[in-house]
């Protein structure tokens, strides 16, 4: 497997407890291009923050503010 | 039993502003007469670009209310919104006592964060302050990573 480093979790560097689907601008740093949620081995979240993470995400889909899918046009 | 629960409605935006008053002060209403009931704070998002298409509409006009109020009204708020054309888009949360916590802690946790790191700044020549979020660097590992992680599981799933 690649590039094991130490990575942090982002949320426990900068103090958030609680992830919020309305924080779009959180949000969309955990998603690719194409709109799918980055993996925790690249993001380096910890699983229990992961796990809030994507319910918050699903939930920001649903009422619209982030893409279920967004294919950049090539 | 009285709970605390978050509401976020999309309306359809191309209403006058009369109308959209009206649908919510319907809402409003509806919880404010509930047993209990008592509307803690009014977010008006206003008309903002969706997504994706819902409805054949591009845009919609989000409202986000914190409300306390009886276990029972949730449902009825619900029904009632469902029949709704203009309500686009609904969804009511409940929020657990456990995250209302977790909120708060977050205020105290982020405020000494910050004085450790205006301690750290001052203290050290180069500014090693933990950029909040720096981008995750999905271009380093590249979608090449992503492709093979899915090609990884396609292939489980064939055995």
């Amino acid at each position: 497997m690649m590039s094991i480093r130490k990575k942090v979790d982002r949320f426990h560097e900068n103090g958030i407890l609680h992830i919020d689907y309305k924080d779009v601008k959180l949000l969309s740093r955990f998603i690719t291009e194409q709109g799918k949620i980055i993996p925790r081995r690249i993001s380096g979240t910890c699983a229990k923050n992961q796990r809030m993470l994507e319910d918050a995400i699903k939930r920001a889909r649903f009422m619209a503010l982030l893409p279920y899918v967004a294919d950049t046009p090539r | 039993m009285t709970r605390q629960y978050e509401i976020m409605v999309i309306l359809d935006p191309s209403q006058s502003d009369e109308a959209i008053a009206k649908q919510i002060e319907k809402i409003e209403s509806m919880v404010t007469s509930s047993e209990g009931g008592e509307i803690l704070t009014t977010d008006k998002w206003g008309k903002k670009r969706l997504a994706y298409e819902i409805s054949g509409k591009q845009f919609g006009y989000y409202i986000v209310w914190e409300v306390r109020c009886n276990s029972q009204l949730p449902s009825e708020l619900d029904r009632t919104m469902r029949l709704d054309a203009n309500v686009v888009r609904h969804m009511i949360l409940h929020i657990p006592e456990r995250v209302l916590k977790l909120k708060q802690r977050e205020q105290d946790l982020k405020a000494s964060l910050e004085l450790r790191r205006k301690k750290i700044a001052e203290q050290s020549d180069e500014n090693e302050i933990v950029d909040m979020l720096g981008d995750v660097d999905v271009s380093e590992y590249g979608e090449d990573e992503l492709a093979e992680a899915e090609q990884a599981k396609a292939s489980e799933g064939e055995e």
